[in-house]
């Protein structure tokens, strides 16, 4: 009888650790797996934050660039009026042509 | 203040599973000593009468000094569940040990030991439950290998 009964108490000791064993076994793979999740979250937020600063970047080199070609635009359109202007007073008359261009591109401006 | 950082660096690399994997494989290696290296009038002593009558004190070492390799090992990768598996195996072997002491009447004192141990093992069972902290988890650090 002692025997059985320390059989008994050895395959306890053995038993009940493996059962704590599997079970934070599991766990711990549980855990791992949202740790997985959570890292690709991550990753996907950073790269959305890249891409996000890029956009922004390239829009605002865009817009300076807008400006200048505005900026070009209407150097280029007072130097036609003064142009013209010139022309008038050396008795040549301008190009018609010239006029009508000035003239729908201050309607568009308009 | 560059020791500051590098503490920081391993931190992050490793988590807060891994330091904790790494405090637990520490007091098993220390645990694995401490069996090794009894004095005689220890191996006398009644935890260790009941320790040795369930298995030879050279395997009870083994097996920490296993699972403290274990622990360590795994600290530093992203699979760390045979660590928590084996880590807590052992606490909760060593507590059931303490009992059967305490039951048998050969260590009357064993309660104490088995609460402790056991308990330490139930806490190591819920740190197996935690994923990490989203903090310590950065794009591209240890997790960035994915297989």
């Amino acid at each position: 009888m002692p025997a059985v009964t320390d059989l008994l108490i050895q395959v306890a000791i053995g038993a009940v650790p493996l059962g704590v064993a599997y079970l934070a076994y599991r766990s711990a793979t549980e855990a791992n797996k949202r740790n997985l999740a959570m890292e690709g979250q991550k990753v996907d937020q950073a790269a959305y934050d890249r891409a996000q600063g890029i956009y922004e970047k390239g829009m605002s080199q865009l817009e300076k660039q807008l400006e200048r070609a505005q900026d070009q635009i209407d150097s280029l359109e007072e130097a036609v009026l003064m142009l013209r202007a010139q022309l008038i007073q050396a008795g040549i008359p301008p190009d018609p042509r010239t006029l009508t261009v000035q003239i729908t591109t201050r309607r568009d401006e308009s | 203040m560059k020791t500051l950082g590098i503490v920081r660096r391993v931190g992050v690399l490793i988590g807060r599973r891994g330091a904790s994997l790494l405090f637990v494989g520490m007091l098993s290696f220390v645990l694995a000593a401490s069996i090794a290296f009894a004095p005689a009038p220890q191996r006398a002593s009644p935890a260790y009468l009941v320790l040795s009558d369930l298995a030879p004190l050279w395997a009870w070492a083994a097996a920490w000094a296993v699972s403290g390799a274990v622990c360590w090992v795994q600290a530093f990768v992203r699979q760390d569940r045979i660590a928590f598996a084996l880590a807590t195996a052992m606490w909760w072997a060593y507590g059931l040990a303490a009992i059967v002491g305490y039951f048998t009447g050969v260590n009357p004192r064993g309660w104490v030991a088995a609460g402790i141990w056991i308990l330490f093992g139930g806490w190591l069972n819920l740190i197996a439950t935690w994923p990490e902290s989203a903090d310590l988890l950065p794009e591209g650090r240890r997790h960035a290998r994915r297989d």
